[in-house]
């Protein structure tokens, strides 16, 4: 994937982020029934190892870290990337550098290291356990 | 590399590749020694219906691009819901495609 192609997924997939998160601030502002929009949950009834973290982002945006805590602790890491991804992106743009491009395929290769992605997948499977018994 | 082998080669891989990408891999094939046939028949290419397949399972969760190699868009699929329902439906019809690039890719190792 070339660094031009890249950024502009990124950033494409930051401002789809950033419009979904407004989205669900401004319903649940206004007491709207938010859209369900996982498959996994509509088809099988069973959240996702993902489902909540747009709770989550907001709760943590607020302040609310330990509600952030119950609704997904993949919230965390997510509103970090939402954060730091499209400013370091915004940055080398600017700075016309190719730091984050070189960044993402050390970080690919990092996760594919296997006792890393194991350790991740635990830690995905225990979450989302956690998650099922929680939600009930 | 003799035109048999190569013809061969390429009656057996071709689904694992674009239609116009046949052409150059033909082309670079004849020119390459015959000891690398054995290495190109060793390389092991992902099959097309298999990733598709595997989308349609288990592409909400990312695996058909941790499957491609592409692990930070296998995270990234995983931590926002397949990307929100949308990326898993666009993958169903972009993932045969993406495979077939990424074999061209591990192929250009080979020939280049």
């Amino acid at each position: 994937m070339s660094r031009r192609k890249l950024y502009i997924l990124i950033l494409c997939f930051a401002l789809a982020g950033y419009s979904w998160v407004i989205l669900n601030h401004l319903l649940l502002k206004v007491n709207n029934p938010v859209p369900d929009i996982c498959l996994f949950r509509q088809v099988t009834g069973i959240p996702c190892p993902s489902c909540g973290t747009t709770h989550a982002v907001l709760s943590i945006v607020k302040g609310n870290f330990r509600q952030a805590v119950n609704e997904n602790i993949l919230g965390f890491p997510l509103t970090l990337i939402m954060i730091l991804f499209p400013a370091w992106i915004i940055f080398d743009l600017v700075r016309k550098r190719d730091s984050f491009y070189r960044f993402y395929f050390l970080a690919e290769s990092i996760l594919r290291k296997n006792w890393v992605a194991w350790s991740g997948l635990a830690v995905l499977l225990i979450n989302w356990g956690w998650h099922i018994f929680r939600t009930g | 590399m003799e035109a048999q082998k190569v013809d061969m080669f390429l009656m057996m891989n071709a689904k694992f590749f674009e239609a116009h990408q046949i052409p150059f891999i033909r082309e670079r094939m004849l020119a390459l020694d015959d000891s690398k046939y054995i290495m190109l028949q060793a390389a092991g290419f992902k099959d097309p219906t298999i990733s598709l397949v595997v989308s349609l399972i288990g592409g909400h969760f990312g695996i058909d691009r941790f499957l491609l190699g592409d692990t930070g868009l296998g995270v990234a699929k995983l931590l926002t819901c397949g990307g929100l329902g949308i990326w898993t439906i666009i993958d169903w019809f972009m993932i045969m495609g993406r495979t077939r690039e990424v074999n061209f890719e591990k192929l250009q190792q080979f020939l280049m």
